[in-house]
């Protein structure tokens, strides 16, 4: 009876749904601002960061705004930080909500695409002889590819900048014992990010082989 | 417009008294707009088939237990037993919890699909959603996140009023009564697909999306051998690449532009007022452009990337766009064209 009121049009009822719809957009409206990421002057230090900052700076001197890489930072820093602080008062209103639904309005999807590229790898070692059983892109290596690919299985595994999330040692550990498990021959199994730099068109950047990153390896457990 | 034509009504004359000409009395009355629950209904519809293949495609791949179960019982997230999700409180830290979890989704969005109590099975479906994003955080993606905002929005919706069981046992009939029924939860769906894709444009810091970077982001994703579908090497044919960045500059522009969509149809409710730019805009297929090119890049994404059920769960919440009475138009031309 209360809810057939309240999907009602009685004065009271329609005013107090659009008091609360209200709240609710406002909040929802203001945490959906984009912020200016995590201000981390450890993470400026990396090569994108510093590549991205020579980028920004460019594009200030081309529009006469004199300001090299190094202020561009501490000027980002400052005003990131701020952000971030401002950010955090004016969505304290609208937290308890976001917390208890898991629904914060932070929509940043492939907002800072890099050069470089992870891919996993997974190796099977056996007396005599190894094998790549699967390699992120590639076809011939493709051992248990539906799983891996999975998107929340690959959330598990696909690095940020930062590295890997934290579930990445637990997956390659329950997929070792898939190996173990389904390859009595196999006594060793390695996994490993393979990074390297993606070749764009004009650009400077040399294109070298890839660097095993975050490798992890498991002997098959004593009977 | 009436009821039986599927548009969008105004309140009941007289229901909001004299605070209908102020700013805030006009806030209230769009609010209380009143239109068939049938889009809302067929997005309920639609984004439970494509959850459901998304549990029945983890469950064929045997991740449930790898994602939900603790680590101790065959899981890859480990927490303190004082940090435990309110889930493994409850039931016992295991894989058969974590293969139960699965089951409580899998029934509740299979109740949501048929409309079966669907109230409350939205909002059992969200709070287990909630404790699967506890459980495995990096393993909750946004597309999760938004299918648990629709889903919030519809538990609140008469979107089971059609097309249900909730409509068979209240009306004798599946089909229900498309009686006139709340408008403001499409409106907030709407409103939730604008602010998703205007965040996610605003928050494109990374120069690669701009033209002082190059354009090369859409490039550097299909070079992503964890997200590509296949070897994109070739693109890097002077050619192609120049069309990737032509396409990274339009996937940006077209996710900026989402407001754009709610202006028009602010624009379009007040025709009498304005000068050259407005009408223009009203002339201007602006919101059906919006949303074919929205259709095209979901598409492109689901045939070029691994995004899971990210392009097709956006793509059911894509009714909202518009009116009731319009989507039964396209379904009538649609029906007549089949039949010629």
């Amino acid at each position: 009876m209360l809810w057939a009121r309240a999907m009602g049009s009685s004065p009271r009822w329609a005013k107090l749904r659009a008091a609360v719809i209200g709240y609710f957009v406002v909040f929802n409206v203001l945490a959906a601002l984009p912020t200016l990421g995590t201000p981390s002057a450890e993470r400026l230090e990396r090569p994108f960061e510093r590549e991205e900052l020579v980028r920004w700076a460019r594009l200030f001197r081309a529009v006469g705004l004199e300001l090299d890489p190094e202020r561009l930072k501490g000027l980002y820093l400052t005003l990131a930080t701020a952000a971030a602080e401002s950010r955090s008062v004016v969505v304290w209103p609208i937290d308890w909500w976001f917390s208890l639904t898991q629904t914060a309005q932070s929509w940043r999807l492939f907002n800072t695409p890099d050069q470089t590229a992870s891919a996993l790898s997974v190796t099977a070692f056996a007396p005599g002889y190894e094998e790549v059983l699967y390699e992120s892109g590639d076809p011939a290596r493709s051992w248990n590819a539906g799983l891996l690919e999975y998107r929340r299985i690959r959330a598990a595994y696909n690095p940020t900048r930062s590295g890997p999330p934290p579930t990445y040692p637990g997956l390659c550990h329950l997929i070792s014992e898939r190996i173990f498990a389904s390859m009595p021959e196999v006594e060793r199994v390695r996994m490993a990010l393979l990074r390297g730099p993606i070749f764009v068109p004009g650009s400077q950047v040399q294109v070298s082989g890839r660097e095993e990153e975050h490798v992890l390896e498991f002997s098959r457990p004593l009977p | 417009m009436s009821t039986l034509s599927g548009g969008v009504e105004a309140p009941p004359r007289g229901a909001l008294g004299r605070t209908e000409v102020s700013l805030l009395g006009r806030w209230v009355a769009f609010w209380d707009e009143r239109e068939p629950p049938t889009v809302l209904a067929l997005i309920r519809i639609a984004l439970a088939l494509v959850v459901l293949a998304d549990l029945a495609s983890m469950a064929a791949q045997g991740a449930v237990p790898w994602l939900w179960a603790p680590g101790a019982a065959g899981g890859m997230s480990v927490w303190d037993a004082a940090d435990a999700p309110l889930y493994y409180r409850v039931f016992p830290a295991s894989a058969a919890s974590a293969q139960l979890l699965w089951g409580g989704l899998v029934l509740s969005v299979l109740c949501v699909g048929v409309g079966c109590r669907t109230r409350t099975a939205a909002f059992v479906h969200v709070c287990l959603s909630v404790q699967t994003a506890l459980i495995n955080a990096p393993g909750d993606r946004a597309i999760d996140k938004i299918i648990r905002i629709v889903l919030l929005i519809l538990m609140l919706s008469p979107a089971g009023q059609v097309w249900s069981l909730d409509a068979k046992w209240a009306t004798g009939r599946f089909r229900g009564d498309p009686a006139s029924a709340p408008a403001w939860p499409r409106y907030l769906i709407l409103g939730q697909l604008v602010l998703m894709y205007c965040g996610a444009g605003l928050s494109k810091g990374g120069t690669a999306w701009y033209p002082w970077g190059g354009y090369r982001a859409l490039y550097l994703t299909l070079q992503d051998p964890i997200l590509a579908r296949a070897d994109f090497r070739w693109l890097a044919q002077p050619v192609l690449y120049l069309a990737t960045q032509i396409a990274t500059a339009l996937t940006h522009l077209w996710e900026l532009a989402a407001p754009l969509v709610l202006v028009v149809a602010y624009q379009r409710r007040h025709l009498g007022r304005g000068g050259r730019l407005r009408r223009l805009l009203v002339r201007l297929p602006v919101r059906n452009a919006y949303v074919v090119a929205g259709i095209l890049f979901h598409l492109t994404l689901a045939a070029t990337l691994r995004l899971g059920i990210f392009p097709f769960a956006m793509l059911a919440c894509f009714p909202a766009f518009f009116q009731p009475d319009e989507l039964a138009r396209l379904w009538l031309w649609l029906r007549r064209r089949t039949a010629s």
